[in-house]
């Protein structure tokens, strides 16, 4: 025989308790690998989701400003490419599709431009759209309801050269609808789901052909993105950047060059030259040794000299150079004293009839970022006139504005800024048929910036020439080839605006998500693990108790207690090994059970009925090593208690004589429960008087009744029995059975206190179920606002003003009854991930609002946190987000949910977004807003929002209140239908906060279903608690048969005392539970949290039928056999 | 030799202590054989857990052929017991779990120094033969008789070859037969293997068989 074999001995004799054991273990594994397996599940469905409609893409070049169709070929060519990797061109914008026929609409659409390369290149076979032709995914067809030959109307905005919020940018023209037909849909395995973006959420898009696109869009040949696929090699999104770099040509940057007037003309078809193209060419300037001129050109309004107006006039900012025109230069060196200099032609001094030295007032057009076209003007010094020659001359130094320079005439100019043409007077006409857009007058370049200069740049262009060269004698330019040669590579890919993101990497790491699942319900589950691994406990230590005896005899014959403690650790190993393998595969059906929870009962936590059991073998195995790691130690903690005993008392079969004998509590101990009692009842009367915060005083109330509850219990339990048995009938037996439960007192308390504990918990936990009775208010959920309104094209006149909402066509007069009584703030919306607990992957590039001063000021919303420091800043900490941070760090404000759960920050943290893109953006968490409808977003200021997303044009989001009674959907309908063009979607504040709370309230419903559970098992413990004092005490109960009790009476006993036991931990449980909500309760009509009473009534359910099988081990057992000695 | 010199022994309790010896006093010598008498809760099993070191002493002193055990830690104490002293008690207490045969063998498991397993149950087989159950070797404790079961748990206690031997009632649940077949299995034992032997009993009849009995009486030895 070995120590093994003698192991294995036990094992088989005492099998029947060591399947308990071996249960219990079990369930435990099931829980905890089932919850990690859940954990793993949806973070394999979540990669396979996105994986599966990237398609072969793995890296996209993206870019603001469309670049050449051909740069795909290029750059296929470069070596880092070369082999295996493959590009496809195509463009891609954000739509909102209308089908004609029903009307339906269907927002958020991905538009993807293609032809026959994006399909070969996903290695699809299915035929390239052409003409009108579109193919939709399956989730949009359905949406609209689209079938094929079905007309669908489309609108996007449109990709413009000259940004929006520019004086020229056409505002009123920031998209286009397409008439489609549709051919069709493309199922997933036809690449019909292509995204880029991680969602789990419906796919929209739409695939049309890609030169219909481009010539609806204005952008023949150009294109804003290129798919990249590996093709099985490595390449990384900075081997693409090289590349490209290497790749781009100066028609991808917009640049155009020229030779003008003996100098080389440097342009971009935006009319002017971003500060950082800017910088490249003039270093290349430099190191060639040219001499460069910059210039900015701008329309004035108004040149006035006293009462003689010239209207309408091109004015030069000129660098100090003047383009070689050593006269012009020389006038225009700013003294610096008095009013900046300005030098007319000889046509403009002659109209106006002014010498040098008058003044003359220069009035402007200017777009104020706000949204707002504003008029200005300056003063500015008459320091010389020239004749229109040479520089002067030159019609060049102002780029081509549609509207304006391609017009026949003053009279036929159509700019997207109003033209008093009663101004325009015949000479003016005359002016602009000789000398067209010849500028009248010149400015010093950095006056000129300083009043024109805006975000996109200070330069319209750029003029090179050799330094010392005779203008007018000779080409004193550079070569435009060589030129549009170097520029790009100087520049590089990346500061000209190009991005590339490896979206494989990208979308499989935002799929980790931003929820682990795997933690989420190992804590939901956390009362079922506890209950199980009690349980395992009290059985292993019922099988040890058991063998007390044996245990005795082995340390007679020489056993060490190490000995004895090993032997019996090998049982238990072997036991929970056992039940880990059983609970392995019991941990895939529970997984399984899980995920099919959140298919259906829970959906409202995920919202996608796309996640699927996933079996990772890793994943599983851990789960059960820590399952049989924890049983493990609450064997070791039975085992280790064998040392208590001294081997007489282990001989004698009986531990109860030295360890379980109650401790009579001392007098305190007996007052302490009373005083803890009277401590919570006058908190609470104090709390209500308003002294202290309700819902510290009734949690504080709440929580000592539950400490104060248990030590009573306990203090009962360890009295010594003062009293005699006396009575009869069924309050006597069960009187007498309920003293059975100081037989041993910290069995009890131990199930008492859990059912407590866990009551407590499932109770309380309702307070925190979100509801939105008060988030009407300016303070609440939805700062007040009724509808959230956004739009899929950008709109650039400031919707908060009466004025900016009619030029915008949603107001029709400025006494529009619609919009009585409604107040509007329009905020900047830059779109992305959406950063709220509907997504369930990270946002790697979340939608970020940029919030405008009013809405700063009005100190809405309430906040969770905040980093203030000021009085002023802690009565509204929206201002923080005004603040200035070192190192380019933006100030801003997440919802607390969000920040917490989504982007795992804490206030006053720093965060980086768009990580993965050439462009992070750093953003200080400055303070969080509790329980908001800006779930969704991050904010920042409007003004930082210009600087960090310039390309971000205009506004695109609406936050709307309406006046109280007042028709909100009647508002929303308005702002629908008037801002058709603009694609805008009005939604209800309320319905949207609805939504968010939903997902937070299914969790809530999750953890008090598995918490229930939990709850449950540990009452069916409490049973088997109960089972084991009827088999310790058998003997006592053979005594009372034998004295004449009969079965039914011994039963009335059990159930008494272990329906006593549960009774008491939940009373203990709900009454505390119920005082610390209690102000929530009130808050909500005492309305009472519904499902936890409902898992407390299967608790008390679960132990009525426990005590019943206890009764029931009760009746088998052979009492009168066991009165004999063995 | 076992030398027990001036043993006290008193338990204490949530209610009081217990005073259950006072300055007992005992040698036994090799090929002794002792018998202690006394009323029930006289003391006789604590007297008996102090000699074979599974109790200690509240004072006084225990050595066993100059060994002093309660000196030793737990695991030393275990050892010492293992190799010098054997148990019977009035209720065999045998391994539910374990054969005859193996509980016989059971103590070996622990032995300080590992014997070939062939001669440990060669020695066990032998044992079992001289107690009259070599046909019962792979029988369960449950398939055997009151007296099979004793008898089965002298050979226990002599499979490690100690030199003391203590018997707590070994026949105290026998028929008279089984009783005097028990008590001349012992004596045949002790003289066979030299032992010094010290047996706790309430029959007069088992004690009357030995040179040496001893009344515990009022906490002290009284001669009988
Ligand atoms: N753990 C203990 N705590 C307190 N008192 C104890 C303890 N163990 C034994 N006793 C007391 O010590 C006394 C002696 O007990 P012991 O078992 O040695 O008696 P005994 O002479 O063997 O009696 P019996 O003939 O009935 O077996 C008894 O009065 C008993 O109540
Ligand atoms: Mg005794």
């Amino acid at each position: 025989m070995t120590f093994g074999r003698l192991a294995w001995a036990g094992l088989s004799h005492y099998r029947r308790t060591h399947l308990a054991v071996v249960l219990g273990v079990a369930s435990a594994v099931a829980v905890l690998a089932g919850s990690l397996l859940v954990g793993s599940s949806v973070r394999a469905s979540l990669s396979g989701l996105v994986t599966a409609r990237l398609g072969q893409a793995d890296l996209v070049v993206a870019s603001e400003n469309p670049f050449t169709e051909s740069l795909a070929e290029r750059l296929a060519e470069q070596p880092e490419l070369q082999g295996r990797a493959t590009v496809a061109p195509l463009f891609t914008l954000e739509g909102i599709a209308t089908h004609q026929s029903s009307g339906r609409r269907a927002g958020n659409v991905s538009v993807y431009g293609v032809d026959e390369r994006f399909f070969v290149f996903h290695g699809v076979e299915a035929e390239a759209p052409t003409g009108s032709g579109i193919w939709l995914s399956p989730d949009l067809a359905t949406e609209l309801g689209a079938v094929e030959q079905d007309a669908v109307v489309l609108r996007v905005a449109r990709p413009t050269d000259i940004p929006l919020d520019s004086l020229h940018g056409r505002k009123d023209d920031t998209g286009r609808a397409i008439r489609l037909t549709v051919r069709g849909t493309l199922s997933r395995t036809q690449i019909g789901e292509f995204s880029l973006s991680p969602s789990q959420g419906p796919v929209r898009a739409l695939f049309m052909a890609l030169p219909r696109l481009q010539r609806d869009l204005g952008q023949a040949g150009r294109v804003n993105a290129l798919l990249v696929s590996r093709g099985g090699q490595p390449l990384d999104a900075d081997a693409v950047v090289n590349a490209l770099d290497a790749s781009i040509s100066a028609d991808d940057l917009g640049l155009k060059t020229e030779p003008v007037g003996g100098s080389l003309l440097v342009e971009t078809a935006s009319g002017l030259i971003s500060d950082s193209l800017a910088t490249t060419v003039s270093a290349i300037a430099t190191r060639q040794g040219l001499e460069r001129t910059e210039v900015l050109t701008w329309l004035a309004n108004k040149l006035t000299v006293g009462d003689r107006t010239v209207p309408y006039s091109l004015v030069a900012g000129l660098g100090p150079a003047a383009g070689g025109d050593a006269r012009l230069a020389e006038l225009l060196r700013d003294t610096g004293t008095g009013a900046p200099p300005i030098v007319l032609n000889d046509w403009a001094a002659r109209d106006l009839g002014v010498h040098v030295g008058s003044d003359l007032q220069l009035e402007y057009y200017r777009w104020a970022d706000e949204g707002r076209l504003v008029v200005e003007q300056t003063t500015f010094q008459v320091a010389g006139v020239v004749p229109i020659e040479g520089l002067a001359a030159d019609r060049r130094l102002s780029p081509a504005y549609p509207g304006i320079t391609d017009a026949e005439s003053v009279g036929e100019w159509d700019p997207p800024f109003p033209i008093d043409l009663k101004l325009v007077r015949q000479i003016d006409e005359d002016y602009w048929d000789k000398y067209r857009t010849t500028a009248k007058a010149f400015v010093p370049l950095e006056i000129a910036q300083e009043l024109w200069r805006t975000r996109y740049g200070g330069i319209s262009s750029m003029r090179l020439r050799t330094a010392d060269c005779k203008l007018g004698t000779a080409d004193c330019g550079p070569q435009t080839a060589d030129l549009e040669a170097s520029v790009p590579r100087a520049l590089g890919s990346v500061r000209a605006g190009i991005t590339v993101v490896d979206v494989r990497a990208q979308n499989v790491s935002a799929s980790v998500g931003a929820t682990d699942f795997g933690a989420y319900f190992s804590y939901f589950s956390f009362f079922l693990v506890v209950s199980a691994l009690l349980l395992t406990a009290l059985f292993f230590r019922l099988g040890i108790e058991q063998r007390l005896r044996e245990i005795g005899v082995l340390r007679a014959a020489g056993f060490s207690v190490a000995a004895i403690q090993r032997l019996f650790l090998l049982e238990g190993v072997v036991v929970a090994i056992a039940g880990a393998l059983v609970g392995v595969v019991l941990a895939i059906g529970w997984a399984a059970l899980m995920m099919y929870g959140l298919r259906t009962w829970w959906v409202g936590a995920v919202g996608t009925t796309a996640l699927a059991l996933h079996v990772d073998p890793v994943t599983l195995v851990g789960g059960a090593v820590g399952g049989v790691v924890a049983a493990l130690v609450c064997i070791w903690l039975t085992v280790r208690a064998v040392r208590k005993y001294s081997p007489r008392e282990l001989l004698s079969g009986s531990t109860s004589g030295a360890f379980a004998a109650a401790r009579t509590p001392g007098s305190i101990r007996r007052l302490m429960p009373t005083v803890i009692l009277v401590t919570a009842v006058g908190l609470a009367a104090v709390t209500t008087t308003g002294a202290v915060p309700a819902a510290a005083g009734f949690f504080g109330a709440g929580a000592l009744i539950l400490i104060g509850g248990l030590m009573a219990l306990g203090s009962h339990l360890r009295q010594p029995r003062a009293g005699v048995l006396g009575g009869s009938g069924v309050s006597a037996l069960a009187g007498f059975g309920w003293r059975n439960a100081s037989w041993r007192p910290g069995r009890s308390m131990t199930s008492a206190g859990l059912v407590a504990v866990a009551a407590f918990l499932l109770v309380s936990v309702d307070a925190f179920r979100k509801d939105t009775h008060a988030a009407g208010d300016a303070r609440g959920g939805t700062g007040g606002f009724a509808l959230i309104a956004e739009s899929v094209l950008p709109f650039v006149h400031d919707p908060s003003t009466s004025s900016g909402r009619e030029e915008l066509g949603l107001q029709f007069q400025s006494n529009d009854p619609v919009f009585a009584g409604v107040s509007v703030f329009g905020a900047r919306l830059r779109p992305g991930d959406d950063a709220s607990c509907l997504n369930l992957y990270q946002p790697k590039q979340p939608r970020v609002l940029g919030v405008p001063d009013a809405l700063i000021d009005a100190g809405r919303f309430t906040f969770a946190k905040s980093v203030a420091d000021t009085d002023a800043d802690r009565e509204n900490p929206w201002r923080l987000l005004r603040g200035e941070l070192a190192d380019g760090v933006v100030p801003a404000i997440v919802d607390a949910t969000s920040l917490q759960y989504v982007l795992h920050a804490a206030v006053g943290d720093i965060v980086t977004i768009d990580a993965e893109t050439a462009r992070p953006v750093r953003l200080r968490i400055v303070g969080s807003l509790s329980d908001s409808v800006l779930q969704g977003e991050i904010m920042i200021a409007e003004s930082a929002f210009a600087q960090v997303f310039p390309e971000s044009a205009g506004y695109r989001v609406m936050l709307v209140e309406v006046a109280a009674g007042a028709r909100a959907d009647e508002v929303a309908t308005a702002i629908e239908e008037r801002l058709e063009p603009y694609g805008a979607d009005a939604q209800s504040a309320l319905t949207k906060l609805e939504a968010y709370h939903r997902v937070e309230n299914t969790y809530l419903s999750t953890f008090q279903t598995l918490g229930g559970l939990g709850l449950v098992l540990g009452t069916i413990g409490l049973a088997a608690v109960t089972a084991r004092n009827v088999l310790e005490r058998r003997r006592e109960l053979a005594l009372l048969s034998a004295a004449g009790y009969r079965l039914r009476d011994l039963s009335v006993m059990v159930v008494a005392e272990n329906l006593g036991l549960v009774a008491i931990g939940l009373g203990v449980g709900v009454v505390a539970a119920l005082v610390s909500i209690a102000p929530v309760l009130i808050a909500r009509g005492g309305r009472p949290p519904a499902l936890s009473m409902v898992w407390l009534l299967a608790v008390a359910a679960a132990g009525v039928v426990a005590a019943l099988v206890a009764t029931r081990a009760v009746r088998r057992l052979p009492l009168l056999a066991s009165l004999r000695s063995e | 030799m076992l030398i027990a010199s001036h043993i006290a022994k008193r338990y204490d309790t949530a209610r009081g202590g217990v005073p259950v010896l006072d300055d007992v006093s005992l040698q036994v010598g090799r090929g002794d054989a002792v018998a202690i008498m006394g009323p029930s809760g006289c003391g006789k099993s604590t007297l008996l857990y102090i000699l074979g070191a599974l109790e200690r002493p509240s004072s006084g002193t225990v050595t066993l052929d100059g060994k002093d055990p309660f000196s030793l830690d737990d695991a030393a104490q275990a050892a010492f017991r293992n190799t010098h002293v054997g148990f019977v008690f009035q209720d065999h207490l045998l391994l539910p779990q374990l054969s005859a045969l193996d509980n016989v063998i059971a103590p070996t498991l622990v032995a300080s120094t590992p014997e070939p397993a062939a001669s440990v149950r060669q020695r066990a087989t032998t044992l079992l033969t001289q107690v009259g159950l070599a046909d019962r070797l792979e029988h369960r404790p449950g398939e055997l008789s009151g007296g099979e079961r004793q008898r089965v748990a002298i050979a226990r206690a002599l499979i490690r070859q100690p030199a003391l031997l203590l018997c707590d009632e070994p026949t105290g649940n026998l028929d008279r037969a089984s009783a005097d077949a028990v008590a001349d299995l012992l004596a045949d034992l002790q003289k066979a293997h030299n032992m010094m032997l010290v047996v706790v009993t309430h029959s007069a009849a088992l004690a009357a068989r030995f040179p040496r009995r001893y009344e515990l009486s009022d906490r002290r030895f009284v001669d009988a």
